[in-house]
Parts: structure tokens; sequence; C-alpha cells
């Protein structure tokens, strides 16, 4: 089961990378889409933010519960879910409050959207001290005592 | 602040509660340990109170715009967090002496769940609350609550992680709280530990079947009837109609025939940018139609596009429900080679527009829509239609794709269906050559009183936004009209992207004369003043031409609009004067209605929802999306009050179909004219109050003009009694009406 939970958190991470790659991989489209809700090239980014990063930690974090990996590598594996509740409940509330409009935006919204990329270091933060913590705890369990009941688990998982 | 910040606000405030919660109990947890724990315990518990405190604060101040933007919370959210947050403000004493037991913090903890149930719940709760989805996350709450306060109660820090030294001491430490379990409690907290891994094992189970039973049967069916059975119809109908009996008048003699033929074409925008689209008769926008009142219409579309289901609906023009073009609700889908013909006849002067809806999203983003137009019939008003296909404004009988000549003035498109390559642009905006002479030619005329008027529709092709003037193809820069100085001039402007567009007119003082193709009785003078128009909205912008140009921007941009000029002088800078407000622009006085039969409320909301079997973070409408929002069934002559709030962050354009809706109030703020409109834009935290009289019976969609959101569960429909459909909207139809 820790391998498994090892799988899960190796997943997570490279998500997380996969998001860094996507947000560049749409910020320099031209022209830039004018359509509101027509997201253009950022696309898989949002997709991949919004859906697949907070699922995954969801999943991760019930995994780490069965494999009893502990509280710090339970809270590691939700916080993803915390860093993106962050966006979509802080950092775009706070833009829009700061007189920007959808159409339009000002220095004030430039100056809150650059905080976009530093909760994404906290992920990136988050989701390597998981993989480091799991990896451990993966091979911790292939050298403990009952690392076969782990490996029984994790072939019958 | 208004609604719209006071929810952005409450976001932000619910994050930080959450936050505060969860550090407050885990720092409590710890608080035994040293005095610097638990002095940080202490400081984070009151920073927690504090914050519980303002969100409370804010909820009251949301419940003050109106019920719907408070009652999730008041209900299920504040509770959640209040209550012990409660118990957690009667024992902060315990934090003040040294060594509080770990169990101290359970009030904490469970306040950090009621925050983390109540983020879930702004994400999947809406209005009015459902009373399941609120129920579980309460019990999720409560036995999580219970699970903590068994473990910090009984465990043991000896004893609990021996095997495993990698787990962190702080995590789930014992509590040496000097309750005197010893002996006995090791033995049972072994037994707990294994059964609440079990039960945790048994509640992921459940949880995972009824999240796989949920999506299952969210599945958009594969048949689905929309005039089949509308549950709470209270009243049984005395005979039944299907709307293929609803359908125009017998074509007659002064019936004006048009071919519409949807086919797959290339438009070449004046900067030399070439995109792929789906036009009418290969063009983008199709050709405008422009009719006289009182004639009928008849509309022959034909589909050409290989795997694409095509229809024509009238945006805005209240046809008989059998002639509303919405695919698997009044007739099928065209495929490529079929037809389908519509007939109405055009009595309501004004400014429309039509476009395919199935899978309208994609469809109207490709291009396949144009430009509507019925001129009066009166006299009083000479017009001069200047679309620049005579063949559509002189009333030829028939006009076919193949028929008259291509686009005369097109700023460079191609029409890959006929194989015709018209001459490209000269560049964005410079005029037209050659066959604007006919515009100027008319504008001649206009010393003597004619109006100029045109048609103006704004447009993203290829991710680029274009203007179109008449018939004369997009220009992706702006385009460029002639009228003489004192020729009154009519600019019928539509919207047709998702996206709401700021329009402003410089050069001359302006009025709006008509809002989706009503008449305003009395519209004021506006100098420099800009106005929003909705998205799939019109308004008709008249003025009389000064000797100096004339500048109709669009998003407050100099580079893209219209320039009306007199032949000389250099544009205006774009008008940049304040936003007016449409719902008290025209000063003509609210007509009397008399008492509403009924009332209808559309809260619309963006959150978790299951989107045929997907779990989406969709547009809903009172909690619900497409096709599970409840449908209203009216009877014929009714006097029905729509009540739109909007608890979102999205600008939402709501369309009835075959209705106008009178405006009653914005905001609490009663209108100050007849604002007949079909598609209002209601921003977020706003609320409009419409009446509708039922006149027209049918089926009738109802949704969201950004299409976007329509395909993200924001479409639904209102049906009259009696009315039946032989149509099928199911998966396995082929037709998607959203």
């Amino acid at each position: 089961m820790r391998k498994v939970f090892f799988g899960f958190a190796a997943l997570l991470l490279l998500t997380v990378i996969t998001q860094f790659y996507l947000a560049t991989f749409g910020a320099f489209q031209r022209p830039a889409p004018t359509t509101l809700g027509d997201w253009g090239a950022t696309t898989p980014h949002v997709i991949n933010g919004v859906m697949v990063i907070p699922v995954l930690s969801l999943l991760t974090t019930i995994v780490a519960a069965v494999a009893k990996a502990g509280a710090r590598l339970v809270w590691l594996s939700i916080a993803p879910v915390g860093v993106v509740v962050g966006q979509l409940f802080v950092i775009f509330p706070l833009a829009e409050l700061s007189g920007g409009t959808p159409e339009r935006t000002n220095t004030l919204t430039h100056i809150v959207m650059g905080f976009h990329a530093v909760l994404e270091l906290l992920l990136l933060l988050t989701s390597v001290l998981l993989f480091r913590g799991a990896r451990n705890l993966a091979s911790a369990a292939t050298v403990a005592p009952h690392g076969d009941t782990a490996r029984t688990l994790s072939s019958s998982f | 602040m208004n609604t719209a910040q006071l929810l952005a606000l409450d976001h932000i405030v619910l994050v930080l509660v959450a936050a505060l919660w969860t550090g407050a109990g885990v720092s409590t947890t710890l608080a035994h340990r040293d005095r610097r724990t638990r002095l940080v315990a202490l400081g984070l518990t009151l920073a927690a109170l504090a914050a519980t405190g303002l969100r409370a604060a804010l909820v009251i101040a949301l419940s003050h715009s109106g019920w719907w933007f408070a009652a999730d919370k008041l209900l299920l959210a504040l509770p959640l967090v209040g209550i012990p947050a409660l118990v957690a403000a009667v024992a902060v004493p315990r934090l003040l002496r040294p060594s509080p037991p770990p169990s101290a913090a359970v009030p904490a903890l469970s306040a950090a769940y009621g925050a983390l149930g109540g983020a879930v719940a702004a994400l999947t709760v809406s209005y009015p609350v459902p009373p399941v989805t609120a129920g579980i996350l309460v019990a999720l709450v409560v036995t999580a609550t219970a699970i903590t306060w068994r473990r910090l109660r009984a465990a043991d820090p000896d004893l609990r992680f021996g095997p495993a030294p990698a787990a962190p001491p702080g995590s789930d430490s014992g509590d040496g709280d000097g309750d005197g379990v010893t002996g006995p409690a090791v033995a049972g907290a072994a037994a707990w530990g294994g059964w609440s891994t079990t039960a945790g094992i048994a509640v992921l189970c459940a949880a995972l079947v009824w999240a796989g039973l949920s999506a299952w049967s969210s599945r958009t069916p594969a048949t689905l009837n929309l005039g089949a059975h509308h549950p709470g119809t209270a009243r049984p109908a005395a005979e039944t109609r299907a709307v293929t009996d609803l359908r125009g008048p017998a074509a007659g003699p002064a019936t004006r025939r048009f071919t519409l033929t949807a086919k797959p074409t290339t438009v070449t925008l004046p900067s030399g940018k070439r995109v792929e689209a789906w036009g009418f008769d290969g063009t983008v926008p199709g050709p405008t139609l422009r009719v006289r009142q009182g004639e009928t219409v008849e509309v022959r579309l034909r589909n050409e596009i290989p795997g694409v289901g095509v229809t024509l609906h009238w945006h805005g023009y209240d046809v008989p429900a059998g002639e509303d073009g919405v695919a698997g609700v009044t007739q099928d889908a065209v495929r490529q080679g079929g037809e389908f013909v519509y007939r109405f006849r055009a009595d309501d002067p004004g400014s429309y527009w039509y476009h395919s809806h199935d899978l309208s999203d994609p469809a109207v983003r490709m291009g396949l829509y144009g430009m509507f137009v019925v001129d009066p019939a009166a006299p009083g008003e000479k017009t001069s239609p200047a679309a620049g296909r005579p063949a559509l404004s002189a009333g030829e009988p028939d006009r076919t794709a193949s028929g008259p000549a291509g686009p005369p003035a097109g700023a460079g498109r191609t029409g890959t269906g006929s194989g015709t390559a018209a001459p490209s642009a000269p560049g964005a905006g410079e005029g037209p050559a050659g066959p604007a002479g006919s515009i100027g030619s008319a504008d001649s005329a206009d010393s003597t009183g004619k109006v100029s008027d045109h048609t103006v529709s704004t447009h993203v092709l290829g991710g680029v936004q274009t203007v179109a003037v008449d018939d004369r193809g997009p220009v992706d820069g702006v385009a460029e009209l002639r009228a003489a100085p004192g020729t009154p001039v009519r600019l019928r402007v539509t919207g047709t992207d998702n996206a709401r567009r700021t329009l402003g007119l410089s050069g001359a003082p302006y009025r709006i004369a008509a809002v989706d193709g009503r008449e305003l009785a009395r519209p004021g003078e506006i100098r420099g003043g800009r106005v929003r128009l909705a998205a799939g909205g019109r308004y008709d912008l008249t003025f009389t031409m000064p000797a100096t140009p004339v500048l109709l921007s669009v998003d407050d941009r100099s580079d893209l609009g219209v320039l009306v000029s007199p032949g000389s002088g250099t544009a205006p800078p774009p008008a940049a004067g304040p936003l007016l407000d449409i719902a008290t622009y025209d000063s003509g006085g609210l007509p009397e209605l008399g008492r509403f039969d009924r009332e209808i409320a559309w809260t619309l909301d963006r959150g978790l929802a299951m989107l045929d079997g997907i779990p989406t973070l969709a547009h809903t409408v009172n909690g619900d999306v497409w096709p599970r929002i409840p449908t209203p069934v009216l009877r014929e002559g009714e006097l029905v009050k729509i009540t739109v709030v909007n608890r979102s962050r999205d600008t939402h354009p709501m369309h009835p179909h075959g209705h106008h809706v009178l405006v009653l109030s914005r905001n609490g703020v009663p209108a100050t004219g007849a604002l007949w409109t079909d598609t209002f834009d209601v921003g977020p935290g706003e609320v409009w109050e419409v009446a509708m009289r039922a006149d027209n019976p049918g089926i009738w969609l109802s949704h969201c003009h950004d299409l976007s959101h329509a395909t993200l569960g924001m479409t639904f429909h209102f049906s009259y009694e009696g009315v039946t459909t032989p149509y099928d909207a199911g998966h396995a139809s082929g037709n998607n009406p959203e």
C-alpha cells in the first residue's frame, strides 16, 4: 500500500510540474483570446489546476490514510487542495476586488495576480516534500519487519 | 460595497477562517509542549474567532442583498463553523493555563472541519439549499469531530506509533491529560484503530459507489423529450398540441423567400489572416435578411457541412414555436444534404439575428449566424436599407447560394463553397471601394431625410475580434461608412460573441433608439457615455451626422469599430465617458401590468455538478444543470414575474426564447422606461425582476447566451400546458439543443 501511496505522490508531483509547463504553454498565445470564458491555449492549465490536481490530491490523501502514512504526509497530501482553494477563493476574488474587470485589468490586478505564481510555488514545495516522504516510507516498508504485509496489501490493491 | 464585492470578500474570508481554525486546532493539540506553542494556539484561536465573526458580519450584509445570497451560508456554512467556534471561545481560558490537554483542541479542530465543510458547501450548495447535500456535510463534520474526540481522549503517546518512528510526534499526539487511562486503554485504542480503519474504508467505498451512481444517473438519457412530462404540473391540459402544429402561416403573395446554405468556408480578414469557418452561403456573417413589416418570411435552410447539424434560430424574433429552430425541441437538426423551411410573419419591426441552435456554442463561434432586420411598414420613416446585397433588400422572390454575385464589397472572403474568390480588402480602416458607392449614393440622398441604416455585428473569428457592417464581411480593424452631414444615421449593433461588449460613440451625441428590436419611448441623449451590450443583445444607436467623423468604438478600442465619415477629417478618440445603466436609461415610464399570475425564480450560480455523467465546475440554475433544471409550465395568457439572481462571479446574459420580457427592476431599482428585452445581462451579485406575458404557446428553451455557459449546464426550458413535441433531445437523437 505504501508503494501505491508513493506512486500517487509521484503522479501528483508530475502533475504539478506539468501545471508549470502548461502555464507558460498558454501564456504567450497571440493574439490573446478575446472572448471571456475562452481560455485558448491556457485551457489545459485551467483544467489541470481546477480538476486534475485537486482530485489527485484527494485520492492521494485517502491512500495516505489507508497506508497509515502518518499525519504529516496526510496533511501534505491534502495541501494541494488547499492551494487550489486559495487560488480560486483568495487570489481571483482579490483580483476582482482590485477594481479590474474581466475586460480590463489594472496595476492592482497585476499585483494580485503575481501571487498566483507564488502560491503555485507553495504547491510545488508541498508536492516535493510529499514525494520525498512517500519515497522514504516506501523504502522503509521494504526493509521494515512489516514490509511483507505492506507488499501483500499493495499487490492486492 | 456592492453584492459582487461582498461575495468575493466572503470567499476570501471563507478560506481565512478554514486556515486559521486548522492552525488553531493543530497548535492547541501541541500546546501542552511548551509555553510558546500554547501562546501560538491562543493567538490563532483568537484570530480564528475574529475571522469567523467577520464572516458572520459579511453573511448578514449579504442577506440584505437578498435571501438567495445568504441562505446557504446562514443555514449551513455558518452554523458548521460557528457552533464549534462558540465552544472553542468558551474553552479559551484552558489555553491560559499551562499544559492544556490535547483534547482541548477538539472544539478548534471541529471548527476547522466545519470551516472546510463550508468551503465544500461554497462549491456544491446553491439556492435553494439541497437538504441531502447539507445533511451529508453536517454528518461528515460531526463524524470527523467524534473520531477526533475519541482519538485525542484515548490516545497514549508512548505506544501508538511504536513501530513507526517516522511518524511525526505531533500528528496524533498522546494526551497525558491525566485522564487515568492506562493498560486497558492501549488495547482499546488498538481495537479502535482497527475499527476506524474498517469504518473509514466502508465510508470510502460507500462514497465511491454513491459518486459512481450519481454520475451514472446524471448522464443525459438516450431519449429526452422536453415535452413529455413535467413534474409539478398542477392542471392537466384540456387539449394537447404538438410544436409541429404551432407553425407559421402558409406562403402568400407577400412572401419573401430566401435560401441559406450552411457550408465550410475560409474567411480572409483585411489583416491577411485566414480563418477556417462555417458560414451561411459561404459568408461570415451570413447574408443580412431585410424584410418589411407585414411580409411573410420564408427561409429554406440547407446544410452542406459534413458531420455538423444546423438549424436557424430567430434570435429575438418571437416566431411561432415550430419555427424556433432548436434542435431536439422544435425540429431535428438539419444534417448534410437535408433542408428545413421556416415561415413566419414579420410583424414586429426591429433588429434581430439568426444563428444555428444545434451545439450552438461551436456553431456560432465558427460563423453560423447573420443579421435579420424587419423594416417598419409605416412610410413615416423612410429607410435606405444599405445592405450590400441588393438581392436581400430589394425583394427578389428567391435567392440561392449560387444566385447573385458574391460579396460586393467583400473585405476579403473566399467562399470555398462557390469557389469564387472575392477581392481582398485594401486594409483595415479603409473604406470599401467600388460597391460601397451604393452606400455613398444612398447617403447623397440622405440629405433629403433618408436614414442611413446599417447593421453592425462584432464577432471573434479565429481569436481575432472583428466588426462587420451590412454584408461587407468582417474587418479586424475599423470599418468605414460614408454619410453626408445632416443625415440621420442608425447603427443596428449586435453582439454575437459569448462576451458582452462595451460600445461607445464619439464625435456626436447619440441615443439608444431601440433595445433588442423594441423602440424606446424617450431615450435620452448620450454625450461621450458608453453602454454595455449583452452577448446576443442588440442596440440601435442613432445620431445625426455632423460635419466631422463619428467613431463607434468596441471595447474602448480606437482600432476596432465603425468610423462614419462625411468624407474627410480624422477619427475622434473612442468614447471614455461613464457606463450607463440601460434599465434606467429610458424615461418613458414603466407601464402598469396588473397582477401577476405566478412568480418564477432563476438563481444562477457556479458549482460542482454532475453534467452528463461527469463532475464539472458547471453553471447552475436553481442548483441544477441541464437537463435537470425544473421546468415551469405556463398557461396561455398568464402574466409571469421572473426574478433572476446571479450568485456567481460570472456575467450571465439570459435569453428566454419566443418572448420579450419587460424589465421591472435591476438590483431593486425600478426601471424608468418600458425596456422590452430578449437578452438581459445579469452581472455578478445582480438581481433582475422581469415580467413576461405567456402569449406564445410552445416549448421554449431558455439559457445563458454566453453559449459556453449554456454548454456547461445553464440551459433549461419552460413549457406551456398541453404542448408536446415529437422531437427528441437525447444522446441517441443526434440533436444538441444546448
